[in-house]
């Protein structure tokens, strides 16, 4: 089966939106401009 | 692919941000489960009873769950030992399978070992589940997780640098043929509506929405938390793993070392053959097998038992703060419920006792208390105060859009689902028309009790909300 020009387009922007989305996740949680106090509900 | 990614933008990442939000809101009030926090949202006395759905779902899903788990366990085991070397077909491999499981007579002579390793599941789950959150599946999640990653990507490089296993034999079984097979865009399949309906749940089961468990957990979550950020990172944390690892290991070694034809064959049989079939015979073709194959299903344990204790969770806030029972008492009612329940699971097994609980929990519940859940959250609390639960304290700015669409597309999106459930395939599932004649009682078995634990749940729900108004009662 050929791997279509569609194929690793369709491929290469999947993975690329992932591997962005978890990069900006962690960037804003390990880099955060503030973070906060108490919790409503105990620690568990 | 293509209706997974639609399912993902106007199902997944709007119901996740849903779920931290209405979680968050009824820790707020003291709630941890779905029965306290539909009360809080809907001033109706019928919200609780709905919400007793999502104690119900996990629950049942916990049952079989904990099963399965013990399988990678049982398998971790076998590579180590490399019980099953020597079965390099998919018939041979299968038979392995079937006899752990007690379904064929073959190189298991009895079902004592599935059952022992059982065992040492349920007992593990209740360890990490009595060590509580922050104690328990937090440490497992900080070792397990980055570990299982980290083996992931090892083995994604080894499926990527395979190549073409047998080029003299078959020079078309490859690598690049599996990622063709997953990836080429398939235009006529977008027609079908079963297409849809598989994406949708698929989505749901990834992201573990529709269960009451990311609200459970949702609620311990501290005043000013980013929650916006924290269902931005669950929701695209878990698809990396799932598009990246998911798909990039399984698909395209099986169509390498099978073919194409073979591996939609064994794809077809569900997603346990793929696991416990396919990447066993894999792991005898490749070097040190016997220790990847270990180190694989033994990691695969451990998300397994953060799933489960996940599971878990929002029974236990339902025990802790609708009935008082101390953190404890809560652990032990579900472990002896869940080591009575699967005796069922684990005997009958070939009769499609754990088919007809995963359809109902599995399947058809997670989009039913999905559609509850944006009804209420969106329509009868307010999308406006809903707006602002989800994203007061965000450092991330949520797309406006997320607004419209979680107020009018998903809602919109599950109705259709279930409209389409109900034209295509709500009769003959409801009577049962593919089911074998043998294997009827036991499905009926598997129905009266799902029936009976749902009764059970209602009858908790009334109970705790009548203690709460006689205690109201009293102080005045």
């Amino acid at each position: 089966m050929e791997f279509t020009l569609a194929g690793k387009l369709f491929l290469a922007i999947t993975w690329g939106s992932v591997i962005s989305l978890v990069v900006y996740c962690l960037w804003k949680v390990f880099c955060p401009v503030r973070r906060d106090n108490r919790s409503y509900h105990g620690d568990g | 692919m293509i209706p997974y990614v639609v399912a993902f933008f106007f199902l997944g990442l709007p119901l996740m941000w849903l779920e931290w939000g209405m979680g968050r809101y009824g820790g707020r009030l003291g709630h941890g489960s779905i029965p306290g926090m539909f009360d809080a949202m809907w001033n109706n006395p019928i919200a609780k009873y709905i919400g007793s759905a999502g104690l119900f779902i996990s629950s049942v899903i916990l049952i079989y769950y904990t099963y399965i788990e013990s399988w990678t366990l049982g398998f971790s085991f076998f590579s180590l030992t490399k019980a099953y070397f020597g079965e390099t077909t998919f018939s041979s491999m299968g038979n392995f399978l079937a006899s752990y499981q007690g379904i064929e007579k073959g190189y298991f002579s009895s079902i004592l070992p599935a059952y022992i390793f059982l065992l040492i599941t349920i007992g593990l789950n209740i360890w990490v589940l009595y060590r509580g959150i922050s104690k328990g599946i937090e440490t497992l999640a900080k070792i397990a997780m980055p570990l299982l990653i980290i083996f992931a990507t090892i083995l994604l490089i080894r499926v990527i640098t395979i190549g073409t296993p047998d080029p003299v034999n078959h020079p078309d079984w490859n690598v690049k043929s599996g990622f063709a097979f997953l990836w080429n865009p398939d235009f006529s399949r977008l027609s079908s509506a079963s297409v849809w309906l598989a994406a949708a749940g698929q989505i749901f089961f990834t992201l573990s929405l529709g269960l009451g468990c990311i609200q459970a957990y949702a609620s311990y979550v501290k005043e000013n938390e980013d929650i916006a950020l924290g269902g931005l990172s669950t929701a695209s944390i878990n698809e990396s793993v799932e598009i990246i690892f998911g798909g990039g290991i399984a698909i395209p070694i099986a169509v390498a070392f099978f073919g194409v034809t073979v591996t939609q064959q064994i794809a077809s049989g569900g997603a346990f053959n793929l696991g416990f079939i396919s990447l066993p015979i894999i792991f005898q073709k490749i070097p040190l097998g016997g220790f990847f194959g270990f180190l694989w299903f033994l990691l695969l344990f451990f998300a397994g038992i953060t799933s489960s204790v996940a599971l878990a969770q929002p029974l236990i806030s339902f025990l802790k703060d609708e009935l008082n029972l101390s953190h404890g008492k809560a652990t032990v009612v579900i472990g002896i419920g869940t080591i009575i329940c699967v005796q069922f699971v684990v005997f009958f097994l070939a009769h499609g006792f754990l088919d007809e609980l995963d359809y109902w929990a599995g399947t058809f519940g997670l989009a039913f208390l999905a559609l509850f859940e944006v009804i209420i959250f969106a329509w009868i609390f307010g999308m406006k105060k809903g707006w602002e639960e989800i994203t007061r304290g965000a450092e991330i700015k949520v797309p406006k859009v997320f607004y419209y669409i979680i107020k009018y597309v998903t809602p919109a999106y599950l109705l259709f689902i279930f409209v389409n459930w109900i034209i295509r395939d709500a009769v003959p599932i409801l009577l049962m028309k593919n089911v074998g004649e043998a294997d009827l009682p036991y499905r009926w078995g598997a129905r009266i009790l799902m029936i009976v634990l749902l009764g059970t749940l209602m009858l908790l729900v009334r109970l705790a909300w009548k203690r709460k108004t006689n205690r109201a009662e009293n102080r005045r």
